[in-house]
């Protein structure tokens, strides 16, 4: 069964990008363009990672993901940072309110999945 | 310096001439030995002389008889080659006519050749013609044909050879010549083969004499059998008589031919003396008969013997009574002719050969003996040489005429012995000095004793001690002069045998004994001498050769006087001690350290304690505390410079009284000048220098008025008024010489006009205790009267009660009134010029002036006439109303201080209604008379100082307003700017971001398709978004820079510091650029030190900063390498990265490190870069507490390093703003 990755991201190109590396490698994509569609869909679908964008429209990356910790369903869920805030207070934010990891945009896309599929890997996430 | 004998080293003989020298010897003895040699030698060649003349004739015979056959057998050899090349070209019918000139066109050249053949012919079986070639001389022939013309007339046809073929010169008639007839053509008939005829005598012709021959004949026969033609090749004997000749000598012998003939005779055909004989022409005329005796003996002798079995035997034969030698040889064969070669020689002849060899053996000996002994010569030479120059310096040594080292050369062993003999001479010659330093040493010694002796004689002549040696038995056997005045002439006698009293006898008896037992014995003895007690010192001391006593040395001294000064010495001594005992002065001894050491009577008496108290102690316990410091400098002045022997101080006693004493000190040092302590003598003087004091510096005070007083001075005694002194001022107004006054009165002297005046004077006294200026006149000696203030007072001087009297000139007193009223002058004339005003004035709130100078006018505008009095204005009124108050209360605070001086500024009002401001100056005084105070000032106008003043004030506060404002007006500017540059920060912090997010996706998308994950592209367009996605993360690098740059430059750099370890940091940037340098082929090392040094900082920063100079000279280097080292700097690191790059020029370092800067233009477009990155290195260094610095060479390589804290978050700067 392909793993299920949620994508969060405002930016259609970069959408675009991540969704096409994604996909080529072997994950099933689901999207939202913003934080309150991407808290919605996590405790939904309960994908296997969530890629959040920190910087959104309505609701950004740090309050969505702190709702999809607060909640039963989403608890366990992985979500991974993916942002072009390169404050090194970002990161230690990001690392309080529970992010998996952090990737720093521009990232390099082989670089990028790797990166997904060691997360993916960790027993927790099993 | 003396001469030294010179002893003679080798005996005086001389060896005998009859003695043969070493070089005769030597010739002699060589010479011998080659003549011995050469007898045996000329012995065994005699003894062998014989068989050796055999071998030598043998050898010689059979040396030429081997010629003269070699050359026979060419001869024929020839002949029979020339026989069968004929008969080959003969065709198998014979020659005919027509055949001749070719066949013999062809045999002409080798027949030129042969030049032994005289004729080579051919004759016709069947016509009888005959063709024959036929020689005149060596290179001349014809061919001569018979043959019958075509009628059948026969004749002789010349023909000349010319060009290979014969041309025919002339025809001749026959001259019957048959071929067929001659004996050569019969002999080839018969034989029916080639044959060789005996010699026969060939037919005479125009061009030659009948002349012996032989010819070897060939037969040409057809194949049927029958006789065609015969071939003859035929050559005289003279050819071989010829050769003969060259082969013969009459000494050493000749050979010969014979022929041995059908009849059995034997024909001589060949012998040297058969030769040819020339005409004129050169043309062979025949031969000479020879009749040779020796030929005929040789036959003789070897009758019936001559057998060629034997040959090459020396036969001998005798003629003529000489022996011969002979040797034979028969030649034959089958076909050849019949021949006996034969050599003979005169045995004389080897015996001569071998005399002559002898000879030569004779003179080779004798060269041999001329070298040998040449040799011998020069060996002996060799050798004598350096051994007569041994002799010479052998000799030179004997004679010490300065011998020198022989020159070492010649033979081995002589260069041995001359080293062997400069080795002696060497050692002679050291030993030579030795002796003669030896031989002066010792004249020194004789000299040195002879003036030892001479001064001991002296001594004992001369000494003022008595010097005396005994004998074993004690008897004198030498005295000195003085023992010989005292006793006569005791030599040989014994101390009792001497004119002295018998207890002194057996004194010294008794001294000599024990000396003799070995003891040294000394003491002291008198001896009445001329009637007075004389005192001998004296010491009696064994003399000791060579551990045995073998006398006894004795000295007595006189020592009388000594005796005499000790007593004396010691009577003065008692005497002073019972001075000092009884003295009243206290006597107290010191040590160097100022210790006590002893303290008599009155020394308890003085100060209270006793001796036994006192001793001991250190010296200050008798100083009170105030003297001591001055105690301590006497003491150390004294111990020092041994100075300051007498002092007066103030002492303690023991009860705590302070008495004042006189100490008179004295250093005590001992012979060697050492300070051993310090004697002192006190005496206590308290009283009398209370009186003393008092005494002397009134008395000293009252001369010095006296003698040094400007006024005439008279000194008096009262009872009897005779003058005690008179000072200098005195004698000069009364004419008069001090000691001519002194003693006697002023009324003897005249001073008085009226004596009574001097009693009037004296009442007063008597009155009033005193006179106060009392006027009068006084007449000195020889000049006008002089008017007076006297002035008389009694003072007691010593035990008298005198009158001091002082006159003052009048005269004087009027002349310094004069000079008073000068000096007002001169004051207020130069009160009147003053620029200002000089006041007087009572001390009033009206400040009423009892006094103004004229100044007054030019400070007021008032007439000082005006001021005074308040008569117009009163000053008070002239002070500026707001000044006014001030003025006053400065004023009464300055007196109330007690006359103090008072000094301010302040306006007045000028008459013209101007303001005008005074500086005044005064003080007050006040008068005791009138109870009141006066104030006395000066007062001057300062307006134009003021207004200056005013002006710099009013200037300076508008400054301080200026600085003021524009200090305001840049902080405000400074505040903007800040915001500006937080504001600047800001946007570029988020520019940044914003800036990032399009990025992520150029840099994905061109990523992707570069790796054809998208599908795949052709080559221009994989190069093209290879270049959009490196462009990208260039952009990148640029934005992540400039944002750090912004950080810290707005304070928001934030650091995280933790434990790092370096190795890794290093093997991370090492690993990044890796593709780099792989691809640039550039090598790239790593040093870490063991174990790999950790630090606290933050890694990421340093692992940027590393990078960025890694990057940096992996960028810059083109060929060789990086190296990246990282060594322990104290507590922290030092990182440096070494590169063989461009390098940087020197110019460059300085803004090296500014932002923006990229060195050159050309290296911007070459190596891309921002231009921020060692900006921010330093930056972030600053951040981490560390430094980074440059060292570079343009073109040969750059090394940046940095040093890093090993804590960055304590070493640092906060990076927390």
């Amino acid at each position: 069964m392909k793993a299920r990755v949620l994508l969060v991201e405002d930016n259609e190109a970069n959408r675009y990008l991540a969704t096409f590396v994604l996909e080529r490698a072997g994950y099933d994509v689901l999207h939202a363009s913003n934080g309150r569609e991407a808290v919605r869909l996590a405790l939904a679908e309960r994908p296997h990672l969530v890629l959040m964008d920190l910087e959104m429209p309505e609701m950004d990356g740090y309050e969505a993901t702190t709702l999809i910790r607060a909640a039963a369903e989403g608890r366990d869920i992985p979500v991974v940072a993916v942002t072009s805030l390169a404050h090194a207070g970002d990161r230690a934010k990001a690392r309080a309110i529970g992010f998996s990891d952090y990737i720093e945009k521009p990232y390099d896309p082989e670089d990028f999945v790797r990166r997904l599929q060691r997360v993916l890997s960790r027993p927790s996430s099993a | 310096m003396g001469q030294v004998a010179r002893l003679p080293l080798v005996p005086a003989s001389r060896v005998q001439p009859h003695r043969q020298s070493f070089r005769r010897l030597v010739l002699f003895g060589t010479l011998g030995v080659v003549l011995a040699a050469m007898g045996l030698f000329g012995g065994l060649m005699e003894h062998q002389t014989r068989e050796l003349a055999g071998d030598l004739a043998r050898s010689l015979l059979g040396q030429k008889l081997g010629q003269v056959r070699a050359r026979v057998t060419e001869l024929l050899g020839s002949a029979e080659r020339q026989g069968r090349t004929c008969l080959q070209l003969t065709p198998p019918g014979g020659l005919k006519e027509s055949d001749y000139l070719r066949v013999f066109a062809q045999l002409a050249p080798a027949f030129m050749q042969q030049a032994e053949f005289t004729y080579l012919g051919y004759a016709a079986e069947q016509t009888g013609d005959y063709a024959m070639l036929e020689r005149f001389s060596e290179r001349d022939f014809r061919l001569r044909i018979y043959a019958s013309t075509a009628s059948g007339v026969r004749e002789i046809r010349d023909y000349r050879f010319e060009r290979g073929e014969f041309v025919l010169v002339k025809t001749n008639p026959w001259d019957q010549y048959d071929p067929r007839a001659r004996p050569f053509y019969l002999a080839a008939k018969a034989a029916r083969r080639p044959v060789w005829t005996q010699t026969y005598v060939f037919r005479a012709n125009e061009h030659r004499a009948e002349v012996p021959g032989v010819t070897h004949a060939v037969p040409v026969i057809d194949p049927s059998g029958a006789l065609q033609g015969v071939w003859d090749v035929d050559f005289d004997t003279y050819a071989l008589a010829d050769f003969l000749k060259t082969k013969s000598d009459p000494q050493s012998g000749y050979a010969f031919v014979l022929e041995e003939r059908d009849d059995g005779e034997r024909m001589l055909i060949a012998h040297p003396d058969l030769t040819k004989v020339m005409d004129e022409r050169r043309q062979l005329v025949g031969g000479r008969q020879v009749r040779d005796p020796v030929v005929g003996a040789f036959l003789n002798a070897m009758k019936g013997q001559l057998r060629p079995s034997r040959p090459r035997e020396a036969h001998p034969f005798e003629w003529a009574g000489e022996d011969y030698l002979s040797s034979y040889e028969a030649i034959g064969s089958d076909h050849g002719p019949a021949w006996l070669l034969a050599v003979v020689m005169p045995r004389s002849y080897a015996a001569a050969r071998l005399d002559e060899s002898r000879s030569l053996a004779l003179l080779f000996g004798l060269g041999v003996t001329a070298v040998v002994v040449l040799l011998a010569a020069w060996l002996a030479g060799l050798l004598a040489t350096p051994v007569e120059r041994l002799r010479v310096a052998a000799d030179g040594l004997a004679e010490d005429s300065d011998p020198q080292p022989v020159k070492v050369e010649g033979p081995y062993e002589l260069a041995r012995l001359a080293e062997a003999f400069n080795t002696m001479l060497a050692s002679v010659e050291v030993r030579r000095r030795e002796l003669l330093a030896a031989n002066l040493r010792l004249q020194e010694e004789v000299r040195q004793r002879r003036q030892r002796e001479a001064e001991l004689e002296a001594v004992f002549s001369n000494a003022p001690v008595g010097i005396w040696v005994t004998d074993l038995t004690g008897r004198y056997t030498l005295q000195s002069e003085r023992l010989r005045e005292r006793f006569g002439d005791c030599r040989g006698k014994t101390p009792e045998e001497l004119d002295l009293p018998p207890a002194l006898q057996e004194q010294y008896s008794l001294n000599n004994r024990r000396a003799l037992a070995g003891e040294v014995v000394h003491g002291e003895t008198a001896e009445n001498i001329g009637g007075v007690a004389t005192y001998f010192h004296w010491i009696v001391a064994p003399i000791r050769m060579g551990g045995l006593v073998t006398g006894a040395l004795g000295v007595s001294i006189d020592v009388s006087e000594r005796r005499r000064a000790e007593d004396a010495l010691l009577r003065s001594q008692q005497r002073l001690r019972l001075h000092l005992e009884n003295t009243p002065m206290a006597v107290i001894d010191w040590s160097a350290d100022f210790t006590v050491l002893s303290w008599n009577a009155a020394a308890e008496t003085i100060f209270g304690w006793t001796a036994s108290e006192a001793i001991g102690r250190h010296g200050l316990f008798v100083v009170p505390e105030a003297e001591r410091g001055a105690v301590r400098e006497v003491w150390s002045e004294l111990v020092q410079r041994r100075g300051g022997f007498r002092n007066y101080n103030q002492n303690v006693t023991h009860d705590g009284r302070v008495i004042d004493c006189e100490w008179y000190n004295t250093v005590l040092t001992d012979e060697h000048d050492q300070i051993i302590g310090v004697s002192s003598l006190v005496l206590d003087v308290s009283e009398r220098i209370g009186a003393e004091t008092l005494y002397r510096e009134s008395e000293e005070r009252f001369i010095k008025s006296f003698s040094d007083s400007s006024a005439a001075k008279l000194l008096t005694r009262r009872v009897d008024g005779r003058i005690v002194d008179v000072n200098k001022r005195f004698a000069q107004v009364m004419n008069c010489r001090r000691e001519d006054v002194i003693g006697r009165t002023t009324i003897e002297l005249n001073f008085w006009r009226d004596p009574a005046e001097r009693t009037q004077l004296m009442n007063r006294l008597e009155r009033d205790g005193e006179v106060r200026d009392y006027e009068c006149k006084l007449y000195p000696r020889n000049s006008a009267p002089v008017e007076v203030v006297v002035s008389m007072v009694a003072v007691p001087l010593g035990a008298d009660l005198c009158l001091l009297t002082t006159f003052v000139d009048d005269s004087e007193r009027q002349a310094a009134v004069r000079a008073l009223q000068e000096s007002q002058r001169f004051m207020s004339t130069l009160i009147s010029r003053l620029p200002g005003m000089v006041y007087r004035c009572r001390n009033d709130e009206e400040w009423t002036m009892t006094f103004v100078s004229d100044g007054a006018k030019e400070l007021t505008g008032y007439e000082p006439a005006e001021i005074e009095h308040n008569r117009l204005v009163s000053f008070a009124s002239l002070i500026h109303v707001d000044d006014r108050a001030r003025v006053w209360q400065e004023t009464q605070r300055a007196v109330a201080a007690g006359m103090g001086e008072f000094s301010y500024e302040y306006r007045i009002l000028h008459r013209s209604g101007e303001v005008r401001w005074v500086w005044e100056r005064g003080e007050g005084r006040y008068d005791a008379e009138s109870g009141a105070t006066t104030l006395i000032g000066f007062v001057t106008d300062i307006t134009e100082r003021k207004l200056a003043e005013e002006e710099v004030l009013k200037l300076n506060l508008s400054l301080e307003k200026r600085v003021a404002d524009r200090t305001g007006e840049l902080a405000a500017a400074n505040d903007k700017l800040k915001e500006l540059d937080r504001l600047k920060s800001e946007f570029l912090a988020t520019m940044s971001h914003e800036l990032r997010t399009p990025l992520n996706s150029i840099i994905g998308f061109s990523a992707l398709l570069h790796r054809g994950a998208a599908g795949a592209l052709n080559d221009e367009q994989q190069k093209q978004i290879g270049l959009v996605n490196n462009s990208a993360r260039h952009l990148l690098t640029l934005i992540n820079d400039l944002l750090d740059l912004s950080r810290i430059e707005s304070g928001r750099m934030e650091l995280f510091p933790e434990e790092v370890s370096i190795g890794d940091v290093l093997a991370e940037v090492e690993a990044t650029l890796a593709p780099m340098t792989s691809h640039k082929n550039l090598r790239y090392t790593t040093f870490v030190p063991s174990p790999p040094p950790r630090l606290v900082t933050d890694r990421k920063r340093l692992f940027q900063i590393v990078l960025n100079l890694a990057n940096n000279a992996v960028k810059f280097t083109e060929q060789g390498g990086v190296t990246v080292d990282c060594t322990r700097l104290g507590d922290g690191l030092r990182i440096s990265v070494q590169d063989t790059g461009i390098g940087i020029k020197p110019e460059h370092l300085p803004m090296l490190f500014e932002a923006f800067r990229q060195i050159d233009g050309s290296a911007r477009r070459v190596y891309e870069g921002t231009g921020l990155g060692l900006h921010l290195c330093r930056k972030l260094l600053d951040l981490l507490g560390g430094h980074i610095e440059v060292r570079s060479e343009a073109g040969r390589g750059s090394c940046f390093a940095i040093t890093l804290p090993a804590n960055a978050s304590s070493g640092g700067k906060d990076g927390v703003a």
